[in-house]
């Protein structure tokens, strides 16, 4: 027997697909969202139909916007001569964060993984070489993730690059900043060893 | 180090129970089929994550039960240390350290060092290169702690490049691809070559000065791989293996598979300058397996300053009593765990007797 009526169990089912979402939390959303006024809710469910609706790739960079070119992108103020590389959407945020960076983007969404079928054509490295070719760019810095898949792309890429004569650099990895030297685990540390630096 | 304590909950045939152990020579005994391998192979589950007779985690499980939780509780210079795991069927296995679960086996292993000797270990011997591949590796890591990071890296990059080359044939665009895949397999293969080619340098110094003590036998270990025949610099190393990658690409398209790096490594053993593999008798055969591991022991010891703990499964009974006295002076100032089907015929600090899956110390 079913304990909830049908359409309760079908938004936790909705929800329940959402990622690191389990039965639990879903059920408890569910609820929650059911004991919201419901001008709250028609504002939640515009807010998710409105962001399907109205976002879509950036025709430069391809990040989400709502519009043709993305909020970065579109900031003059930003030197557009530098290229950030990174494989998702996240990453760009995690990258403002930083409030540092002041180039632009390019999202990759994915990385190269013959294992899961992702050859360089499924990701937007066409499209990368296609805004070099158009633009007068002057560095490319691959920020990719620091694993196989990750560091095969960015040595994909910088092999294709190469030729147009433009700097390629790579993000550096090692002991995290305000970490503790000794809880560093054994792999990032002797890697931090390799890339070390004179003084 | 050594375990102290040891809470077992239906692994295999050994129901729930606790037991002490001495910290010297712990002697389990019984007839056959009682639960005395099962027993070390409790503890070196706690110490490497996993079987040494390959067993399935649902095979683990005792017939009547859904479920196995072992917890043992070591001593490391007079600090303790707690590590767990349980399983139940159909879900994921687990391990804790000091009651924090951790993330990836490869946190576990270094902790707790165990050596286990086994009537199996003839195979290191007699075996295919696979076994030898997997014998390095296992001893290996527990000595070099990065060299675990390193081998599973190289097999993920050798999955996806062998991917690639089978794929060639519909993308094109994929030979570039294949570019970068040979230089992240030459960054890392050239590490592992490196690793197992100190590790079997060492090896064959402390071989040899074993098989002088107990048999006036000539033995001679050696490294063998595809890429290089002198190694002494990595980078030439790394050169090397590209440069095998690269000329041999069109045959390993050919084949969807790639024909040179370590994982076709192997180490080759010589007794009287002849191949042990096919020409020694199986008793030679033994003696190296045991002196192999006797080796990996000692190298273990002076690279942790800890002494592991020895686990002796089964081996006395296969020895002639020079051998055995000889074996356990060498070990000696390490706990030690020894099974065997009589009490009188070795010298302990604890006996135990099992039965039917049920330990009881004497």
């Amino acid at each position: 027997m079913n304990v909830y009526s049908r359409s309760l169990s079908r938004l936790i089912d909705e929800l329940s697909r959402l990622p690191g979402i389990g039965r639990k939390t879903a059920q408890r959303l569910a609820f929650y969202i059911l004991d919201m006024p419901k001008g709250d809710v028609i504002n939640l469910s515009n807010a998710i139909l409105e962001a399907k609706n109205n976002l879509k790739y950036c025709n430069k960079c391809y990040n989400f916007t709502d519009s043709d070119l993305c909020n970065i992108c579109s900031d003059e103020t930003r030197d557009s001569s530098t290229i950030c590389v990174v494989s998702d959407p996240k990453d760009v945020v995690a990258m403002e964060k930083t409030r540092e960076y002041r180039g632009l983007y390019h999202v990759l969404h994915g990385v190269i993984s013959p294992m899961d079928g992702i050859g360089p054509e499924d990701i937007k490295i066409k499209e990368l070489l296609e805004r070099i070719n158009n633009n007068d760019i002057k560095e490319i810095i691959l920020a990719t993730n620091p694993d196989i898949e990750g560091e095969a792309t960015a040595m994909y890429i910088a092999k294709l690059i190469k030729p147009f004569g433009i700097k390629v650099t790579r993000i550096a990895h090692g002991v995290p900043v305000g970490g503790d030297l000794e809880y560093t685990d054994s792999v990032t540390l002797s890697r931090a060893l390799e890339g070390r630096r004179e003084m | 180090m050594y375990l102290k304590e040891l809470t077992i909950d239906n692994f295999k045939n050994l129901k729930h129970q606790k037991v002490i152990f001495s910290a010297g020579t712990n002697v389990i005994y019984g007839t056959n089929a009682q639960g005395k391998s099962n027993l070390l192979e409790c503890i070196r589950i706690l110490s490497i994550g996993k079987s040494f007779r390959n067993s399935k985690n649902k095979d683990m499980v005792n017939f009547n039960s859904d479920y196995y939780y072992m917890k043992g509780i070591f001593n490391i210079d007079n600090e303790e240390i707690t590590i767990e795991t349980g399983y139940k069927l159909n879900q994921n296995k687990f391990f804790k350290v000091n009651n924090n679960k951790i993330k990836s086996i490869s946190e576990l292993i270094g902790v707790i060092l165990t050596t286990i000797f086994s009537p199996d270990d003839l195979n290191i011997v007699k075996g295919s290169p696979f076994i030898r591949r997997r014998y390095m590796d296992a001893s290996i890591s527990m000595i070099k702690r990065n060299y675990l990071y390193d081998i599973i890296q190289y097999n993920k990059v050798l999955a996806n490049r062998n991917k690639v080359l089978k794929d060639i044939k519909f993308k094109s665009e994929n030979l570039k691809l294949l570019d970068i895949m040979d230089e992240q397999l030459s960054i890392f293969g050239s590490k592992i070559i490196m690793y197992r080619k100190q590790y079997v340098n060492n090896l064959n110094l402390i071989v040899k000065k074993i098989l002088n003590d107990i048999s006036n036998e000539e033995v001679e270990i050696c490294y063998w791989n595809n890429v290089m025949d002198k190694i002494d610099d990595i980078k030439y190393i790394k050169e090397s293996l590209s440069n095998k990658l690269k000329l041999n690409r069109d045959t390993d398209i050919k084949y969807g598979d790639t024909k040179y790096g370590p994982h076709r490594d192997d180490i080759k053993i010589y007794v009287n300058g002849h191949d042990s593999r096919i020409y020694a008798s199986q008793g030679q055969q033994r003696t190296i397996a045991l002196c192999l591991k006797l080796a990996e022991h000692e190298m273990m010891k002076s690279e942790n300053h800890e002494n592991p703990i020895l686990l002796l499964d089964d081996v006395m009974s296969e020895l002639d009593l020079n051998r055995r006295r000889y074996i356990l002076n060498k070990i000696s100032g390490c706990q030690t765990f020894i099974t065997h089907t009589e009490k009188d015929d070795i010298k302990g600090d604890k006996y135990f007797l099992i039965s039917d899956g049920v330990i009881m110390p004497d």
